[in-house]
């Protein structure tokens, strides 16, 4: 994961000037770098569990609201309602505070971040169905499969559609663990195809400007 | 307490799969919606363009039916009565007023010249003519006709096989050189002008140069009815394409007709 992160995120910085509205995940992969190195340096470095939980729920948070920020502006950039704009807006002033007063009324250590993922996949699966709802409604003879936002938005769909389940009903502390620890490859695999419809935006973009 | 892991991973996999198949669906509709919504813009687009070209070409044919009924008016009624007329006069006895006789010459004189532009006003118009003698053969009588004027020396150049084009085509690219050459002498102040008719393999290239003053080409006026919007129209019609590229050295209107 890492790895792959970095290359798409060095692709994105070699290719910034042609990005544009895609500019942000630029942002949004090497966070995202950022993020897989440091929880495996962490995992690496075998620090007590309670240190160890600590950072790694910490970056996980950042990094969900980096991801949160990251499509909800891309939306907001290319969105032609003003009121998809200002559920783009809200969403995430919405996202930050629900979260931290979440995490502040609960226990830190006790927190079970499965329920920020289901929120902010909750909030870009909006996001994403409000661009579909408008693709339907524009009348356009474009080819779908030009258009960088599309390629985004199948990702974002499968995405967060797929991790629903695994985020909703996979328990760490539940005996769940011992049956399934494997299921979390879920979140891995549909990463790796969030990352590609991404890279497949970026490739349809920098052929849109040339 | 296994059964119920079991259990949960079961709907944890069911409901994946259930959501992926979702996501599939939703994104196969919406393409397939798009493409559906493309297909008829393009078949809406072509219709729309296959009617444009109908219409357009309607309005050259009538065009040309008009000139053509022009030039026989002018050579069967106008041209027939300017002729009567001179032979009145050739015929009128004036030895005795000398004063009269110069007048009766320089009246036959100027019928004569009437006759003769009238003619070649005539020739011009009738595309029978073009379409009997061919586009290369019009062209030079055509340009022996300005060259008498001489406001413009014209040359002609034919670059390969001077193959006969469709007679329409061939009419078509006739009335452009017409138009352009008008455009020419009226607006452009060049004392020069060159028309080079190229016949590739696969298509047929008219450039049209001068040397006059040039023109901004992107505040020409585009109107129906415009000199421009002539030509652009009639190459349209042929399918063809042009570029024009003017300075104060000159201007060429390069064009290119598919066979």
């Amino acid at each position: 994961m890492p790895i792959v992160q970095l290359a798409l995120g060095a692709y994105c910085v070699i290719k910034n000037k042609e990005l544009k509205e895609l500019k942000i995940f630029t942002f949004y992969f090497i966070a995202g770098f950022l993020q897989s190195s440091s929880s495996l340096l962490l995992f690496l470095s075998k620090a007590n569990s309670t240190t160890y939980s600590f950072f790694t729920d910490t970056i996980i948070y950042v990094f969900t609201i980096i991801e949160l920020i990251a499509f909800q502006l891309y939306y907001f950039k290319i969105s032609t309602s003003a009121r998809s704009k200002n559920y783009n807006k809200w969403s995430i002033i919405i996202f930050i505070i629900a979260t931290l007063f979440f995490i502040y009324k609960h226990n830190f250590y006790d927190f079970d971040f499965r329920y920020i993922f289901l929120t902010e996949a909750l909030f870009i699966l909006t996001s994403c169905f409000i661009y579909l709802f408008e693709i339907f409604k524009q009348i356009d003879n474009s080819d779908l499969t030009e258009n960088p936002s599309f390629w985004i938005t199948t990702g974002g769909i499968f995405f967060f559609l797929t991790t629903i389940p695994v985020n909703l009903f996979f328990d760490n502390t539940h005996i769940v663990f011992l049956s399934g620890k494997n299921l979390i490859s879920i979140i891995f695999t549909s990463y790796i195809f969030l990352f590609l419809m991404i890279f497949k935006a970026i490739k349809c973009k920098i052929k849109e400007m040339k | 307490m296994q059964d119920k892991g079991d259990e949960i991973v079961f709907i944890i996999l069911t409901t994946t799969v259930l959501l992926f198949i979702l996501a599939v669906l939703i994104i196969t509709i919406l393409y397939l919606y798009q493409r559906r919504q493309m297909f008829y813009f393009k078949k809406i687009d072509s219709l729309k363009q296959d009617f444009e070209k109908e219409l357009l070409h309607t309005q050259i044919e009538l065009h040309e039916n008009l000139l053509n009924s022009f030039s026989k008016e002018i050579h069967d009624n106008i041209g027939l009565s300017l002729t009567l007329a001179k032979l009145n006069l050739n015929t009128l006895n004036s030895k005795e007023d000398i004063s009269n006789k110069s007048k009766i010459e320089m009246s036959i004189n100027l019928l004569s010249k009437a006759i003769s532009d009238l003619r070649n006003l005539s020739k011009g118009l009738n595309s029978d003519r073009i379409n009997k003698n061919g586009l290369v053969k019009s062209l030079e009588e055509e340009i022996e006709t300005i060259k008498l004027s001489k406001f413009l020396k014209i040359s002609l150049e034919v670059n390969g096989v001077a193959n006969f084009l469709d007679p329409q085509k061939e009419l078509l690219l006739f009335r452009i050189i017409q138009e352009s050459l008008n455009n020419i002498i009226k607006h452009s102040n060049a004392s020069k002008a060159r028309i080079i008719l190229h016949y590739n393999e696969f298509n047929f290239n008219l450039k049209i140069l001068d040397n006059g003053s040039g023109f901004d080409t992107a505040c020409v006026n585009h109107k129906k009815g415009s000199g421009l919007f002539n030509i652009t129209s009639r190459i349209k019609v042929m399918n063809g394409s042009h570029s024009i590229h003017s300075s104060k050295k000159g201007t060429c209107i390069d064009i290119i007709i598919p066979y």
